[in-house]
């Protein structure tokens, strides 16, 4: 019994020696580029705000010029604030735009509900072949007035991916916006984030927009009239997490040009673009990252000088999990997304021919993100593993986490600090002490939760990759479907440390 | 005394109309946004409202159709004020049932001449 | 191993760093807090006599004007972002009296200096200003900014002269866009040409036949939305004989808008099979807008076109020529030969329907 004692602490040692530089290493690397990320990302917030007072949104408001906006809405049991949802759309300032709803085959009330608060009714509309869509298309409706620029699309069940197929088909203008039937959008969200189109409209093909998370926010008609931190403690933590991994992790990466995740919960993307390349892939978990890394491919197969941007202006909410089993099914799925799309387009991973995306951005994503949650959770068997072995000097595994969590409080107050200085939307000095005493805690046993979940994700969109092609689909198909009304779609990737 | 709505999301134009009509000696409320002005319309005795189009939540358009259908306020006047100034959103501002349509930016003083002819014109 | 002294080292440093940074949110908000509450409790009682600067009686107005000139320096400074904000929302004497206030400050002769000055958002900001207090003597310097080395500040300027309306900017606006690559977007060019009006029409004519693919379609298109009658012939010319799918496309869009029946003979060949697809929309739209009637029998053809957003512009355009596009949509629909174009035709026949262009119970 001794013997594989001594044996196993001999490894353990072994491995630690081995490991422990290493492992530093590569926690102050993750953390350091999150902070450069936040440097870059200050930069363009602190222009930002310079340049919004003559930014000329009302001018985009009035110009005939300004393109026009097809809203995709894809709904899936939603009667309960599809018609809210719907209304704030079509209010939504913007010259032109239309809303675009698609219900993917609900089997409660939301057509329901829809046709009897706009009045719908059939028409004989022929959809678009354009991009691939494998639901059947049943009925299309408009609204009676016959003015009011609503579509209302009804096919077979076939997940959110296909819907938004169908949508772009059904889409009649030259922009197309990607929005959860769930998320609140300010009135001027649109305006925002069509902005980069109409400041280079030949090169920007796609923008994407801050969602930030609207629990405990004050929402009045439609609106968030008041930013408010949530009351629960996981739901507090996803706030500042958002903020330093959405909003100024997207920031510095679009500033850097090297933007690949575009939220489907708020997207805007060109539409002839989206033909190109084939719309969304009903086959990945991880759609909206796969779209717009499938985007960069193309454009950069072509050789076509291009842009994605993404627009920092807190613009649009929606409601993050506040319960530990949807949160965990959520990051679960996204991390399962991640390996996906890494794994499909491995051969862009590293390659010249793509730029800033194939050398910086997706390496990132493999050494930062889809390997961090591992390498944590390593750390979490080994070092309490060692520590009862005695392997482990208790000091130094101290000394170790003291460094590592007082880096990342540093990373999360700095973005609050960037917060501050550019939007400042939280007003309340209650919320900004509940922002920082999260920026602790969140070391404190979130992160090392959401790492296991993460790993747990890789392993599945592993193991699920033994099993043959077609067995895979349809339980994606079938996992998409199954999704509650109350799971929400949220942007994929967290850069989290 | 004649009572007129205002609504806009934007505050300096609520104050700005409100302050200019007051001095013609209407009776003046405001509402932020449409689901208010209806709420206004429904619960206050109305003689005319002036109604911004880009509202969030029920936009003016919206507004002004649910007046039309409703009994007591389907012959209320509504003036749409409103920055959209396309062919095709004047149209479909006078298809709704709006009485008059005025762009921004506006001269405070013909808004109020526009008001009170309005009001002459329902009047009669 | 001088590891724990490290240690220690960075994580006081970095403790420190993060009190640091939290001292610097919680004064920058104070900053903020007192900064906002003072210029509030300066601008209140300022806020009235505002208002009757806008929308009062005249000598209500000049009462408040001299108010207004005679402020002290901080109290002025509190309200001058309100004054410029109403500016830019009302028309008419309020404003005038508002522009000879700001006059009398001395903030029109320091925009007219910031122009020039070393921060590009200074000149930006001037830009904007004088733009919307319409400042004609800021023409010149205006047009010398769309050549400045910031971006937002030759935006500014494009759109500030977009609002003086001044003609003689519209040569230099469309030679913005004649620049590899463009000093100025092609939209906001074209709202300023929008905004200066016919007096643009001569400037944009010429630029119709530029090697610069942006200034030609924003000339085209501006020209179109214009009415211009007098750029027909040049229009044509493009979409006969322009090499770039992009200009043929909107030169269509362009003649539609014009509404000339002069346009139809270059309109019918640029919705044929083998002109690309974009123009082909443009063109099949176009001959909506035009409604000449010669154009239905081609429409009609076009219902079954491959090119599905090709036939379903068909269908809207048809309905535009009156009762004899109805009438051939009618028959479309009921002629079982082509299935395609049927159900496009039913599509805008139902469409037509629920405007209420078609009497209700027509099939």
């Amino acid at each position: 019994m001794s013997e594989l004692l001594e044996a196993a602490r001999g490894a353990l040692t072994a491995g630690l020696d081995v490991a422990s530089l290493p492992v530093l290493a590569y926690f102050l690397a993750i953390n350091t580029s999150y902070l450069l990320l936040i440097a870059v990302a200050a930069v363009e917030l602190a222009g930002h705000v310079r340049r919004a007072p003559y930014a000329g949104q009302e001018d985009s408001y009035a110009s005939p010029m300004t393109l026009p906006v097809s809203v995709l809405v894809p709904a899936f049991n939603e009667e309960a604030g599809i018609v809210s949802s719907v209304g704030a759309l079509l209010a939504l300032r913007y010259p032109v735009h239309e809303v675009v709803v698609i219900d993917d085959g609900s089997s409660d009330a939301t057509f329901e509900r829809l046709r009897a608060a706009h009045d719908l009714v059939v028409v004989p509309r022929t959809p678009a072949r354009e991009v691939p869509a494998r639901g059947r298309v049943l009925s299309v409706h408009v609204p009676r007035d016959g003015r009011t620029p609503l579509v209302v699309v009804r096919k077979e069940n076939s997940g959110r991916s296909d819907a938004l197929n169908v949508g772009i088909n059904a889409a009649r203008h030259d922009l197309v916006c990607f929005v959860d039937a769930d998320s609140i959008l300010d009135p001027d969200a649109l305006l925002s984030v069509a902005g980069p189109f109409a400041d280079d409209p030949d090169r920007v093909v796609a923008t994407g927009g801050a969602v930030r998370a609207v629990n405990g926010c004050r929402v009045v008609a439609g609106r968030v009239v008041e930013t408010r931190m949530p009351t629960g403690w996981l739901a507090r933590v996803q706030v500042v997490e958002y903020l330093r991994a959405f909003m100024l992790g997207r920031t510095g990466w679009s500033r850097i040009g090297a933007l690949v995740l575009i939220s489907g919960a708020f997207g805007l993307y060109r539409r002839d673009v989206l033909v190109e390349v084939g719309g969304l892939d009903p086959d990945c978990i991880g759609e909206d990252l796969e779209l717009c890394v499938r985007v960069h491919r193309t454009m950069r197969d072509q050789g076509r000088d291009y842009r994605v941007v993404f627009v920092a202006e807190p613009v649009s909410w929606t409601e993050v999990p506040s319960t530990r089993a949807v949160l965990a099914s959520q990051r679960r799925r996204w991390h399962r997304g991640l390996w996906e799309v890494l794994w499909r387009h491995r051969d862009m991973i590293g390659n010249p021919r793509y730029g800033r995306i194939g050398l910086v951005a997706l390496p990132y994503y493999v050494v930062f993100e889809l390997a961090a949650p591992l390498l944590e959770v390593v750390g979490l068997v080994l070092v309490p593993l060692g520590l009862a072995l005695g392997v482990v000097d208790a000091g130094y595994a101290l000394a170790f986490l003291l460094v590592s969590c007082v880096y990342a409080v540093f990373v999360s107050v700095a973005a609050l600090a960037v917060e501050e200085f550019s939007f400042h939307r939280y007003g309340r000095w209650r919320d900004l002490g509940v922002a920082m005493v999260v920026s602790v805690v969140e070391n404190l046993g979130y992160r090392q939760l959401t790492a296991v979940w993460r790993v747990q994700g890789l392993w599945a969109a592993l193991r699920r990759r033994e099993q043959v092609w077609g067995v895979m689909t349809r339980a994606g198909f079938a996992e998409e479907a199954l999704v509650p009304a109350t799971a929400v779609r949220v942007p994929l990737a967290v850069e989290a440390p | 005394m004649t009572t007129v709505l205002v609504a806009d999301d934007d505050a300096d134009i609520r104050e700005l109309v409100a302050f200019k009509l007051g001095q013609a000696g209407y009776q003046v409320v405001t509402a932020a946004d449409g689901v208010a002005a209806l709420e206004t319309a429904r619960t206050t005795a109305l003689d005319l409202a002036v109604l911004d189009l880009m509202m969030p939540g029920l936009s003016g358009l919206d507004v002004c159709a649910q007046l039309r259908l409703e009994e007591r306020t389907a012959s209320l006047p509504v003036i749409m004020l409103t920055a959209k100034a396309q062919e095709q959103d004047v149209a479909a501002g006078f298809a709704t049932g709006a009485d008059d349509y005025v762009v921004k930016p506006f001269s405070p003083r013909e808004l109020v001449s526009r008001v009170q002819a309005v009001l002459a014109r329902a009047q009669r | 191993m001088t590891t724990p002294t490290a240690v220690a080292a960075a994580v006081t440093a970095l403790s420190a760093l993060v009190v640091l940074l939290s001292l610097g949110i919680a004064a920058r908000r104070s900053w903020r807090r007192r900064v906002d509450l003072r210029r509030r409790a300066l601008s209140e009682p300022v806020r009235p006599h505002l208002l009757e600067l806008l929308a009062g009686e005249p000598d209500e107005q000049a009462a408040a004007a001299t108010r207004l000139s005679a402020l002290d320096r901080r109290t002025w400074g509190a309200v001058e972002p309100s004054v410029v904000a109403l500016l830019g929302k009302v028309r008419g004497e309020g404003r005038r009296e508002v522009v000879r206030v700001l006059a009398h400050r001395g903030v029109l002769a320091r925009a007219r200096r910031d122009l020039r000055a070393p921060s590009a958002s200074r000149r930006a900001r001037a830009a904007e200003l004088l733009g919307v207090v319409e400042e004609q003597a800021a023409v010149r310097p205006l047009v010398r900014l769309l050549r400045d080395r910031d971006a937002e500040v030759r935006l500014a300027a494009a759109r500030a002269l977009g609002r003086l309306g001044a003609p003689q900017a519209a040569g230099p606006l469309l030679a913005a866009l004649e620049a590899v690559p463009a000093r100025v977007p092609g939209p906001v060019v074209a709202q300023a040409l929008l905004r200066i009006g016919s007096a643009a029409a001569g400037a944009a004519s010429r630029a119709l036949a530029s090697p610069s693919t942006p200034a030609a379609t924003t000339a085209a298109e501006v020209l179109g939305r214009l009415g211009e009658a007098s750029a027909l012939e040049g229009l044509r010319e493009r979409l006969e004989h322009d090499e770039r799918p992009a200009v043929r496309a909107r030169a269509a869009t362009a003649l539609g808008r014009l509404g000339l029946p002069a346009a139809l003979p270059a309109l019918l060949p640029a919705v044929g099979p083998h002109e690309d697809p974009a123009v082909r929309v443009a063109a099949t739209r176009a001959l909506g807008e035009l409604g000449a009637t010669g154009a239905a029998p081609v429409l009609c053809a076009l219902l079954d076109d491959d090119d599905d957003r090709v036939a379903a512009e068909a269908g809207p355009a048809l309905l535009r020529l009156g009762a004899h596009g109805l009438d051939l949509l009618r028959r479309a629909d009921e002629d079982g030969a082509l299935p395609g174009a049927s159900a496009r035709a039913r599509e805008a026949l139902a469409l037509a329907a629920l405007r209420g262009l078609v009497p209700a119970g027509a099939p």
